[in-house]
């Protein structure tokens, strides 16, 4: 299978600071991989997904994302290459809460041309797919349950077929058997769309789902 | 640029009041900003046509000022008397084409009476040189004639033929001339100068009724109006004159020669110049007030950027979103400029509109539509609120930087 990531000796540095937050020798991940990212807060997590999706630009090292380096790109290329490639899924408070769940889902396609081809058909299977009641679909976001909210980000991230999901703690905020039937509901999408995904979490117990495991600590080579 | 519209509308939907109370600071100033300026223009126009094709002004008062203000505008204290003497002097001076004699004092239930000959409706003339026209009826011709202004017919409901009774000085229910009987000969045309307001009635007849006053009592000496028409009583004083030459070169001459008359202290008022005196007390006051006004846009300013800066911490998890699907940081100098823009532009709309509709309603003649330069001033305005909201989106600019996709709060 082919390489989807490939960073090599990635290292960033906070302006004023002392030393390095983010030092990575070497990560490849393949096309179609689940990666499972194990680490405590404050360990540089925010850090390398701000670097790997583009928003910030590391010191050294080269980022390669679908056979391209991205720290050749400019900011506003980063931000569209971005846009086009990647579906992100945060801890919480992913969505607008004054806008409606669809409205919410297909502000993915508002930055990204590449995502706005067959929308409204799109957002209705991904909604049907991630169980979210055709009620729910014209409320306002804030009347959402949290547990619902975290599987309309889902359909966020997943529409228009980006090539990467990324999932910064995404269940961190859902009760136990809530984050059972998320994490199912997550993996049967990402599997039928083919898409490679990233979870980054400090919860040992769902490493169970992924076929590679890694402790951000040993990737990331700093003293901290 | 079009979902970035609909996102902005979107999230102040969900925040209508405050968005309202910007909105609705912003057309005050708008308001009071437009309004002072039409007010002050309207008002400038409005001196400006009251009177034309006068020469000269003659009273016997020092202020320029005030002699334009009792003689023309029929405000401001009453003038000194000059002598009916020098009247008939001036007007017999070479130079002299015409001369009307002015005398005011009087009122008729609130109007002013203007004592006057026949000859003013010959000679006074408003706006772009036009006459005073007769809607109804003559000029004096009788002893008891009187003639009134447009206004003074619709709100007392005279027509020509009606009989009146006018008022020993300005208390209107107090003295009256209830023995003399005035009768309405002529209705003026409008003309939206103080003649609208005026009764006029002759010169003579004023003098005439008031023999029987003394030191402001009546003295009944029984003289019937009929014998009193006939007495010929000869005019001894007037508030003043207007004058017009023959030759307008000769202007600064014979203002020369009134200003040092020798029978009494007398003075020539050149209306063009004491009318630009009053521009210029205008002027200081419409600064005041302009002042004044861009200090509320100033505040109204303030308002709309505090309710910006309250949604600021909000906005952090509103731009860390839209930037993990691709938007670049600029998105938040955007976001800020089509708030700002919709604020300033609401209030402007509801401001112009709040202006016209009092234009339209209001007594004040306030002129319909924006000039040229009132358009710049909204302009500045819309300049100005967007220029201010770079204040917020500068802020969210550095917390998104900082938070980048992960928002700590």
């Amino acid at each position: 299978m082919k390489n989807i990531i490939r960073i090599n000796s990635c290292s960033f540095r906070y302006l004023n600071a002392v030393q390095d937050i983010i030092n990575i020798k070497n990560l490849t991940i393949k096309e179609g991989e689940h990666v499972f990212l194990r680490g405590k807060s404050g360990s540089g997590k925010s850090t390398f997904l701000n670097i790997l999706t583009g928003v910030i630009e590391p010191q050294q090292g080269s980022i390669e994302i679908l056979g391209r380096d991205i720290t050749t790109l400019s900011v506003s290329q980063r931000d569209k290459f971005r846009g086009d490639n990647f579906g992100i899924i945060f801890q919480q408070l992913n969505l607008l809460p004054y806008l409606s769940v669809e409205e919410n889902i297909s502000l993915a396609c508002a930055f990204s041309q590449q995502k706005s081809l067959n929308i409204k058909k799109e957002i209705n299977y991904l909604l049907d797919a991630l169980e979210i009641p055709h009620l729910l679909r014209v409320k306002k976001a804030m009347n959402l349950s949290v547990g619902e909210q975290q599987r309309v980000a889902v359909a966020r991230a997943l529409i228009g077929k980006p090539k990467i999901i990324i999932a910064d703690e995404p269940t961190s905020a859902l009760d136990n058997d809530v984050k059972e039937k998320f994490m199912e509901l997550l993996f049967k999408q990402v599997n039928a769309q083919n898409s490679t995904l990233v979870f980054v979490s400090h919860d040992k117990g769902l490493s169970s789902y992924f076929e590679s495991v890694y402790d951000f600590d040993e990737i990331n080579g700093v003293e901290l | 640029m079009r979902e970035l519209f609909y996102l902005t509308f979107k999230s102040i939907q969900n925040r209508k009041i405050t968005f309202l109370l910007s909105v609705i600071s912003i057309a005050i100033s708008v308001v009071l900003l437009l309004g002072v300026d039409k007010g002050i223009k309207s008002s400038k126009k409005h001196f400006i046509n009251t009177i034309n094709s006068t020469d000269i002004i003659v009273a016997s008062s020092n202020g320029s000022l005030d002699i334009l203000l009792n003689l023309i505008f029929h405000i401001s204290d009453p003038l000194k008397e000059m002598s009916y003497k020098s009247f008939e002097d001036i007007k017999s001076f070479d130079e002299v084409s015409w001369a009307v004699p002015l005398s005011l004092g009087d009122s008729f239930k609130g109007f002013d009476v203007v004592s006057t000959d026949e000859n003013y409706f010959k000679y006074y003339r408003y706006s772009s040189k036009k006459f005073l026209k007769f809607a109804k009826g003559r000029g004096l011709v009788d002893f008891y004639d009187v003639v009134i202004g447009s206004e003074v017919a619709k709100k007392l409901h005279l027509k020509v033929g009606d009989t009146i009774h006018l008022s020993h000085g300005k208390h209107h229910h107090k003295h009256i001339h209830k023995n003399r009987a005035f009768k309405v000969v002529g209705v003026l045309e409008k003309t939206f100068t103080p003649n609208d307001e005026s009764v006029f009635m002759q010169l003579k007849a004023d003098e005439a009724i008031h023999i029987e006053w003394q030191s402001g009592h009546f003295v009944d000496m029984h003289i019937s109006s009929e014998k009193l028409s006939r007495m010929d009583i000869e005019p001894k004083h007037i508030s003043g004159m207007l004058l017009g030459l023959k030759n307008r070169s000769t202007i600064l001459s014979v203002e020369d020669k009134i200003n040092h008359y020798r029978g009494e202290n007398l003075k020539a008022v050149i209306p063009a110049k004491a009318l630009s005196k009053l521009y210029k007390l205008m002027k200081n006051l419409q600064d005041l007030l302009m002042i004044i006004s861009s200090a509320v846009f100033i505040a109204a300013i303030f308002t709309m950027l505090s309710s910006m800066f309250s949604t600021l911490s909000e906005r952090r998890r509103e731009i860390a979103i839209f930037r993990s699907l691709g938007a670049g940081v600029k998105t938040v100098f955007i976001l800020f400029g089509i708030e700002s823009f919709l604020v300033v532009m609401s209030g402007v709309v509801m401001g112009v509109v709040l202006v016209e509709i009092f234009g339209l309603f209001s007594p004040f003649k306030l002129s319909l539509g924006i000039d040229v330069y009132q358009f710049f001033m909204l302009f500045c305005m819309v300049v100005i609120a967007l220029l201010s909201s770079l204040f917020p989106a500068m802020k969210s600019y550095k917390n998104s930087l900082a938070d980048g996709l992960v928002v700590k709060i």
